[in-house]
């Protein structure tokens, strides 16, 4: 597992002086070809180079306190980290669980995110439209079966009532219409 | 082509004729009858992919118009009238290329294997029928009559509540489409044509009028485009009517699932597109804000729902109503980049869906539970299946590179330029599709391996990754090169929005005109 630390390594260490002439050296402007666009008034990236040198420095300031503490935490002393722990409880926790954003997270996003879901399944998909299209189906379907029911009779002096109606129902129905033009 | 048969023609029915001569000439229900059923139908479904092949090279993109257009008389005064266009030849493509497909994910189907072999290749001509019909009563015809083989697919080889997904399958999609005949008549009286080509050029009144005391906008054009939505809207799904889509999902055969979700769902929105929008152009203006409300919904709602489920089958089904609300949201944004965004959406989810309905089919062969619980681990003995159902998942959260991306990226591109609040609520759909999918995978693959009956589970055969290789030669090429399909189907899109377009504004003239006389 150390080969791709060490072409890491490599790269990081001399990525800067391979890419600084076209990124943001003389060659800048024919590299990005206009990629990068700024406004006429905005000159925030030329200002950023007339910022004092301590601004410029801090970063290689901020390197040199790390390694050098990680050379006393790790290498030197490696009981230090666990005193430190001991000692700051708490915050050590905090730092441990990444400021407790995942527990957050879970809080504000995801479990709200599950129970809405649950509910448009169960309640929305379930309760609401299929309980809905099948109580129509099983309410309406055997209502009017019932009633068509209630038509059968099973008396022939009916039915032929029934037909009787539709024929003359046809016949007044040419007769004040035209019938056929 | 010009004598005999023609191209088109011999695609649309050699499936059928080989569901026929398989009927009729296979015997017996032994290991060698159902394995030469089974040789028989991959033969014919390769046959068809490969004479459909000719379509493509014989088609001109450029040419807005139809293309290998076949007529002859039929019965009654109906015709048989058959053609493609830029929006129809890609379906076409996409449904001869699945069969195979499918037929091959079928090799472990026992119970039956003549009669099911027989189903999927009726199926195969009705869809195709679909695409390829130029006459609106055709259309119909194959609309209606593909519910029949896709019924007894999932009420005969399907899971345990199949009787109840079949009909809840049949009663809903049948239900839409009963309407859509009502409103097929009245076109035919209005424009004296069943012709789709002479109906594309018909203007339908759009002027108010009031039924039963009520002012409908848009007029006819409304009442038609409600028909006919009420039709695609259960095919599509929509949201509030996809609840048929899941249940038909989990209960059917891993083929009939990968049909469902990789072609029968492209109906509805092939159907919007050959009719809706061209032909209610003034009602499609009217109706825009109606669906993009129920797309942003369908998209989160579902979304949010697949996040809470138990089986991967649903789960996988509610992702694909959601992603469906970003085709019906591209269509009817009416630009171009919202219309290509929903036909390369709708392509690219036929291989992405297909493909994870396989995938899952592949672990129900093994262990026959569809539960994300009884799972966890498959990473540790199926190294193959691992990295397939990777890229899929990654194509399924329209992660770029995949065809997934391009689809969602156009369609959320064309609705931003009418609405940005809908291409606000789409985007959290796409985050939510990342958290399901994602959490799908993990509990699925990764984890540790302790279930005792996973122990043994065998990585893919060689069928299997034969199967699904295609898929994953598509998914990855379309996300990288997607003018392969969109040169296919850009330049009707653009002609197709033309005419809408020129509708529109005539119909915007006619009613300030209307208002100036009547001052």
């Amino acid at each position: 597992m150390m080969y791709p630390l060490y072409v890491l390594a490599f790269g990081a260490v001399i990525a800067g002086t391979v890419f600084y002439y076209s990124f943001v050296g003389k060659g800048e402007g024919a590299w990005w070809n206009g990629a990068i666009f700024n406004g006429p008034e905005n000159h925030v990236l030329h200002d950023a180079h007339s910022v004092p040198s301590w601004v410029k420095l801090s970063p290689f300031l901020a390197m040199l306190i790390g390694l050098g503490l990680a050379w006393l935490m790790y290498i030197r002393s490696p009981e230090i980290p666990r005193k430190l722990a001991e000692r700051h409880q708490p915050l050590y926790q905090f730092l441990l669980n990444k400021w407790y954003f995942d527990e957050f997270y879970s809080f504000l996003f995801v479990r709200p995110a599950m129970w809405v879901g649950s509910f448009f399944w169960k309640k929305g998909d379930g309760s609401t439209i299929d309980g809905f299209l099948n109580g129509l189906a099983m309410g309406i379907v055997p209502w009017m079966t019932r009633l068509a029911g209630r038509f059968q009779s099973g008396f022939l002096f009916h039915y032929a009532f029934v037909m009787l109606v539709g024929v003359s129902a046809i016949v007044t129905w040419f007769a004040v219409g035209g019938g056929a033009r | 082509m010009g004598d005999g048969i023609s191209l088109l023609t011999l695609v649309l029915v050699l499936p059928a004729i080989g569901a026929l001569l398989l009927l009729l000439l296979l015997r017996g229900e032994d290991e060698a009858a159902n394995l030469n059923a089974k040789r028989f139908s991959l033969l014919i479904t390769v046959f068809t992919f490969a004479f459909s092949l000719f379509l493509i090279t014989g088609f001109d993109p450029d040419n807005t118009g139809f293309q290998f257009v076949e007529e002859t008389t039929w019965l009654a005064g109906l015709s048989y009238k058959v053609g493609v266009d830029g929006l129809s030849l890609p379906f076409v493509m996409l449904t001869t290329f699945i069969f195979p497909l499918c037929i091959g994910a079928s090799w472990s189907v026992t119970n039956r294997v003549k009669e099911y072999m027989v189903m999927f290749l009726l199926l195969e001509t009705m869809i195709l029928g679909v695409f390829v019909s130029l006459d609106m009563i055709l259309f119909y015809l194959f609309f209606e009559a593909g519910l029949i083989p896709m019924f007894l697919i999932i009420g005969i080889w399907g899971g345990k509540e199949r009787i109840y997904a079949a009909f809840k399958f049949f009663l809903y999609t049948l239900l839409g489409s009963l309407l859509m005949l009502v409103a097929m008549i009245y076109m035919y009286f209005d424009a004296g044509t069943t012709d789709i080509v002479a109906l594309l050029n018909h203007q339908f009144d759009a002027g108010t009028v009031t039924v039963l005391g009520w002012q409908v906008v848009g007029g006819a054009q409304t009442l038609m485009w409600l028909a006919f939505f009420a039709s695609f809207a259960v095919k599509m799904p929509m949201w509030p009517v996809h609840t048929w889509l899941p249940d038909a999902h989990v209960q059917a055969p891993t083929a009939g699932s990968v049909v469902l979700a990789a072609i029968l769902l492209k109906l509805g929105g092939y159907g919007f597109l050959r009719f809706s929008l061209p032909m209610f152009p003034v009602a499609s203006e009217i109706m825009m804000d109606f669906v993009l409300v129920l797309s942003v919904i369908a998209i989160i709602y579902t979304s949010l729902v697949a996040l809470m489920q138990e089986d991967i089958k649903k789960l996988i089904a509610y992702s694909s109503v959601a992603h469906m609300g970003f085709v019906t949201m591209g269509i009817f944004a009416a630009n171009q980049q919202g219309v290509d965004g929903a036909m390369f959406q709708m392509i690219s989810h036929g291989f992405i869906s297909g493909a994870l309905f396989l995938c899952v089919g592949v672990v129900y062969d093994r262990m026959h539970t569809r539960e994300i619980d009884a799972y966890g681990g498959l990473a540790v003995r199926m190294p193959v299946y691992a990295t397939v159902m990777m890229l899929f998942t990654m194509a399924n959260v329209g992660l770029p590179g995949t065809s997934g991306f391009v689809g969602e990226f156009l369609t959320m591109v064309g609705v931003y330029q009418v609405s940005t609040w809908a291409a606000f609520g789409a985007a959290t759909g796409v985050i939510l599709s990342a958290a399901y999918a994602l959490w799908l995978y993990r509990r699925v693959v990764f984890g540790e391996l302790i279930k005792g009956s996973l122990k043994t589970i065998e990585d893919m055969t060689p069928r299997e990754i034969a199967v699904l290789a295609p898929l994953v030669v598509f998914t990855l090429l379309l996300g990288i090169y997607p003018s392969l399909a969109t040169d296919l189907f850009a330049p009707t899109v653009e002609a197709l929005l033309q005419n809408v377009e020129a509708a529109q504004a005539a119909h915007a003239d006619a009613l300030t005109q209307l208002a100036a006389t009547s001052q």
